[in-house]
Formats: C-alpha cells, sequence, structure tokens
C-alpha cells in the first residue's frame, strides 16, 4: 500500500513535468479522493468566508477569488461558446477567455453569497468518464438542504471542477443557453458580446 | 361536490388528458413545442412579478420581523402536510406517510397548530411532495414544458398535479371558512417570504438573463427532474471532449 502511495506520488509528479512540457491532454491519473480532497478545501474556503463575518461586498470579492481558483474557468468560457467558438480567431479566443472569466467568476461568486448564514458538507465521490462527481450537501436555515455537486478534472492540467449542479441545475449549461442567447441578440457578434459582459460587471 | 365525486373527477379527468402527452421523462430533452404561449405567458408573468410579488416581498420582509415570518412559513407549510400525507400514501411510500404524520402531529399540538416546527428537532421533517410527483411513481410521463400565467413554469403532468393537489388537499374538507382563510392568508405570506428569500437568484434569472424564459425553462426541468429521480443524475456532457472533436 505504502509502495503503491510512493509510486503514485512518482507518476504524479513525472506526469506534472509532462504535462507541462507537452501541454498535452494527458492528465496524470487522479483518483476520487483526489477531487473530493479538492472539493473539500474549495468548501473549507467558503464556509471560512461565509463565517468571516466581513461585509457582504467584502464576501462577495473573496468568493469571485476563490471561484477563479478553483474553476477551469478557460474551459468553462470555450464551453459556453459552444459552436460559435469555432468562428473566432486566435486572439478573439484568448480576449474572450479574459473577459469571461471576470463575468463568470463574479456571477458565481455571488452566488456562493447564497450560503451565509449556513454550510456545506461534502457527502460522496466517484469516478465518471474521465472525471469525477462530487456531492455536497448544502444546509442553509429555514429550507430542507440541497445537493450541490462538482464536477472535477485534471485535464486543464490542473485539478479543477469544471461544472457545478445546484439541485440538479447544470451551470454550464445555463452559460451556453445565456451566451447562445446574448449572440443571438447581437446577430452573432462575438466583440459586441465581450464589451457588454464587461459593462455587465 | 362530494368526496367521492370530487376524487374521482381528479382520477379520471386528468388520467385520460395524461394519455394523451406525447413526449416521455427524457433527461437532457428540452424539446418545446408550446414555446410561443409559452413566452406569452412568461412575459405575463414576469411583468406580475415585477410589479405585484417583487415589490410586495421586500414590503412583507420589511414590515414583519423574521419571528412572525418564521411563525407563518411554519404554519402554512405545517397545513400543507395533510396533502403530503396523501400523496405519500398514493405512492405507496410508507416511510414518509410516518414522517408526515409525525410531523404534522408533534406540530399541530406541541408546535401550536404549527406556528412552531419542533418536529425538526426531533428529525422528523419529511421532504414535501405533490400530486405531479405521484403521478410520475404511477408512470405517468412529464409530457411538454408549459408555463402558466400566475402558477409560472411547469409540465403538463405538473400542471394537472397542481390541479389535482388542490380537490384533494384533506384540510379543505375539514377547516371551517374562517380557518381556511388564515390558511391561505399564511400560505400567501409564505410565498412572499419566499420570494425575498430567493431574491437575488430569481432576479438574476429573470431580470439579469439575456433570455429568462429559456433559463427558467432550464432551471425548472433540470429541478423537477432531479427531485424525481435524484439516482439518475443528469447526462454529464464532457466539455473537455467536446472540444477534442
Amino acid at each position: 500500500m505504502t509502495k503503491g502511495l510512493i509510486d503514485r506520488r512518482c507518476f504524479v509528479f513525472s506526469s506534472t513535468l509532462l504535462a507541462a512540457s507537452a501541454s498535452s491532454t494527458l492528465g496524470w491519473a487522479a483518483t476520487a479522493k483526489d477531487a473530493e480532497v479538492l472539493v473539500e478545501k474549495l468548501v473549507a474556503e467558503i464556509n471560512a468566508v461565509i463565517s468571516s463575518g466581513n461585509s457582504e461586498s467584502v464576501m462577495v470579492r473573496q468568493f469571485e477569488e476563490i471561484f477563479k481558483s478553483y474553476a477551469d474557468v478557460p474551459t468553462i468560457a470555450r464551453y459556453a461558446l459552444g459552436n460559435d467558438a469555432r468562428g473566432l480567431s486566435q486572439s478573439q479566443m484568448e480576449k474572450f477567455i479574459k473577459v469571461y472569466s471576470v463575468y463568470v467568476s463574479h456571477k458565481y461568486g455571488r452566488r456562493f453569497r447564497e450560503f451565509i448564514g449556513g454550510k456545506i458538507v461534502v457527502q460522496k465521490s466517484r469516478p465518471i468518464k474521465s472525471f469525477f462527481e462530487v456531492e455536497t450537501l448544502a444546509h442553509l436555515k429555514g429550507w430542507e438542504p440541497f445537493t450541490v455537486s462538482f464536477l472535477v478534472s485534471n485535464r486543464s492540467g490542473k485539478l479543477l471542477f469544471f461544472n457545478m449542479f445546484i439541485e440538479g441545475i447544470n451551470m454550464l449549461l445555463s452559460e451556453r443557453t445565456e451566451i447562445g442567447a446574448m449572440l443571438d441578440k447581437r446577430r452573432g457578434d462575438v466583440e459586441k458580446v465581450m464589451k457588454d459582459l464587461q459593462n455587465s460587471i | 361536490m362530494k368526496l367521492v365525486t370530487k376524487l374521482a373527477l381528479f382520477l379520471i379527468v386528468p388520467l385520460s388528458f395524461l394519455s394523451a402527452c406525447s413526449s416521455s421523462f427524457q433527461l437532457g430533452n428540452y424539446d418545446d413545442p408550446y414555446e410561443n404561449v409559452n413566452r406569452k405567458s412568461h412575459e405575463i408573468n414576469k411583468a406580475i412579478d415585477k410589479k405585484v410579488l417583487r415589490p410586495s416581498s421586500k414590503i412583507y420582509v420589511r414590515a414583519l420581523g423574521k419571528k412572525p415570518r418564521s411563525a407563518i412559513a411554519n404554519f402554512s407549510e405545517n397545513w400543507g402536510l395533510p396533502k403530503d400525507f396523501v400523496n405519500y400514501t398514493l405512492q405507496g411510500d410508507l416511510r414518509n406517510v410516518s414522517k408526515t404524520s409525525g410531523q404534522f402531529l408533534i406540530n399541530s399540538t406541541i408546535g401550536l397548530a404549527g406556528i412552531f416546527d419542533p418536529s425538526e428537532k426531533f428529525g422528523i421533517s419529511a421532504r414535501g411532495t405533490d400530486f405531479g410527483e405521484t403521478l410520475h411513481r404511477w408512470g405517468v410521463s412529464e409530457g411538454d414544458y408549459v408555463e402558466i400565467i400566475f402558477l409560472g413554469p411547469s409540465t403538463e403532468r405538473d400542471m394537472v398535479g397542481k390541479v389535482a393537489d388542490l380537490l384533494l388537499n384533506p384540510v379543505g374538507f375539514v377547516l371551517n371558512p374562517w380557518q381556511s382563510r388564515l390558511v391561505t392568508t399564511t400560505n400567501v405570506g409564505n410565498v412572499l417570504g419566499n420570494r425575498a428569500a430567493l431574491g437575488s437568484t430569481i432576479d438574476s434569472v429573470l431580470y439579469d438573463s439575456a433570455d429568462s424564459y429559456a433559463q427558467t425553462k432550464l432551471a425548472y426541468l433540470q429541478g423537477r427532474r432531479f427531485r424525481l429521480n435524484p439516482e439518475i443524475s443528469e447526462i454529464y456532457s464532457d466539455p473537455y471532449e467536446e472540444m477534442n472533436d
């Protein structure tokens, strides 16, 4: 068992180097437990902010930072664009990811605000396809506890969550619907969407 | 109307209607044949929220302290329990039948007609249910998505469920008109309190999104399917795979 652990650590180390050098899609062999540990840390940070007693505006900024450091924001940005991503130039894509990062962490950072006065507890994890699902239960005063699930992957080169389900509601899908609707309203003009995303914050 | 007639009505009419519903329960399916009509109702609902519900919920919170609001919410929810009891019985869910009845008995007595919720401290609180869920357990498919004026997002099956729940609630047969009015009033209070408590979430969907209709539909269908079938989770798409295509 100990040997297995050391082997795994070696493998983690070497494959991190590999991923860094080749920036390939090759991930190291993360386990459901690793994903669970990541979400434990994420939840601990959210809970710490909640119990800090800071003003709400300070908390929202802290939540934003937490979102940024635990979420694979570039992947979320690309998914939100969906098929429209294909028409973008490299530099447009980079700009979109940058603008979208600020917008999405602000939006979901604010969402974490709903947990003020409550707490989130990690329940269980399991592997699905090439990633992991970590289920948590959010306890808010006056409400039935509800499930918040995080999908975690290391395909970006780092172990991060790329999707979140609040009572079954899929963040990626909502985001793709949102960006799709914004593009429709602006006749597919990505530049205009970026400008409006910037202005919405 | 006699109880038996009512029962017959809610069993026969909706079921014959539902058997005509074509689409089945399908995760990841957001087809919307009624979209045109639904969008019109959505605009009306949004106006109702903006002009009435949202501002009243703010007044409600400001006018009443936390304690009276929680008393109203408890009372309203307590008198919704008999409806849950009937539905769990129809679903054959004995565990929740006993939980619901225990909760109702404790809260109606020690909890002073439901103003307090002592059952929670005993760890007896059943998850709520409705006739839409009963139909689901009986194998009725969800039908198509509908948004109804005043009632909000629903599906054909759940819309029938809402009507059935109104007819089915045993509280209506037992209470005198004055008591019924009290329950109705606290139900309104509870709705206002919930609207206020979920304020920023509802606002972001209704007023900050590019297509509030599409977001409402997505959130409702996913949330409802998850509630009825938490063990069959959403078909997870893999954005890493998709982007490598």
